[in-house]
């Protein structure tokens, strides 16, 4: 098998994506808690985070991210120094 | 179960190819509630992207890993690496003509780590890292000791994002009172001789060159002599270097 790195999903299903970490859409657009109603904010960053700017999960701690490439960069090398790729 | 990423290909809902596991949106929306059921709380043990984004993922990976870059990827302290990852692959967008996707990656950049890291990406951009790879590796090959390459080499990419003292960037956000401000505090206010000024098309050049001759004529500011080299003429590369008499 090759090796996989990304687990991809397309747009469509980021309802579906987010209901199984209990996380949802608000009426605005924007991803919320489920239980909570807080509106889940990139913690990079501080975006909060909608439909449109929500990049995806990294492994760890499960962040939410938005599409800043920031937030890829740091993971791609704090993975590479620990040597887990 | 083991965790999500076995549990999915256990269900059939994704493919591989290529090394990449696409969830296949039509069968994920049939099976996905069949699956939720199953799923205990399992932390990912890959990031799990929109497809959109994925693509990057990909472009930054390969940029971390190129050949070139093992050797001196350790000297770097791992703050760094990030916005030099960022740099490096603003240069590929850039040298692509993707001039909206280069810029959107200085604009991440500078809402995770503030203008400074523009700065650095705006060098990167110009070939210069690069150039402190291909002397770090000579530094190598003359057998310089790994503590005098780390030393040399983080305070080189540190004063380049913090002090930024010989070379400035001028970007079309740049007006022309601030590069005569930027050349004042550096000639007149800290002494410096010799500084380089970045910059990249037309706009900027004509910009510069304004300044270049009105402090000429300034009476106030030291005589000079400057030079103005082509980079890139394809890109309007061009580093003007000004030389206090």
């Amino acid at each position: 098998m090759k090796k996989i790195d990304v687990i991809e999903f397309e747009k469509e299903v980021l309802p579906q994506i987010l209901e199984f970490f209990d996380k949802t859409l608000n009426d605005d657009g924007k991803i919320i808690d489920k239980f909570t109603g807080e509106v889940l904010r990139d913690p990079f960053t501080n975006e909060e985070l909608n439909k449109d700017n929500f990049a995806g999960i990294l492994p760890g701690s499960s962040l939410f991210i938005s599409k800043n490439l920031a937030s890829l960069a740091e993971f791609i090398t704090e993975r590479e120094k620990n040597n887990k790729e | 179960m083991t965790d999500l990423l076995k549990l999915l290909i256990d269900e059939e809902v994704i493919k591989i190819a290529d090394g990449i596991i696409k969830i296949i949106s039509e069968k994920l929306r049939k099976k996905f509630n069949e699956i939720k059921k199953k799923l205990e709380k399992k932390k990912l043990s890959k990031p799990l992207l929109v497809s959109e984004f994925a693509e990057e993922y990909y472009k930054l990976k390969n940029i971390s890993r190129a050949e070139k870059y093992n050797l001196i990827k350790k000297y770097i302290d791992s703050k760094y690496w990030s916005i030099i990852l960022l740099g490096m692959r603003a240069r590929e967008a850039y040298l692509a003509g993707d001039i909206d996707g280069s810029g959107k990656i200085k604009k991440d950049a500078s809402m995770r780590y503030g203008r400074d890291a523009v700065i650095l990406i705006n060098l990167i951009i110009q070939g210069y890292f690069d150039e402190i790879v291909d002397t770090t590796i000579l530094q190598k090959e003359k057998g310089k000791t790994n503590s005098d390459i780390v030393v040399w080499l983080n305070d080189k990419i540190e004063k380049y994002i913090k002090f930024f003292p010989f070379a400035f960037w001028v970007s079309i956000l740049d007006s022309s009172i601030k590069i005569k401000e930027e050349l004042i505090r550096r000639c007149i206010t800290n002494g410096l001789t010799n500084v380089n000024i970045h910059t990249i098309g037309k706009e900027n050049i004509e910009k510069i060159e304004e300044v270049i001759i009105e402090l000429s004529k300034d009476k106030h500011f030291p005589k000079f002599n400057y030079s103005k080299d082509y980079e890139s003429e394809e890109y309007n590369a061009v580093t003007f270097k000004i030389e206090i008499k």
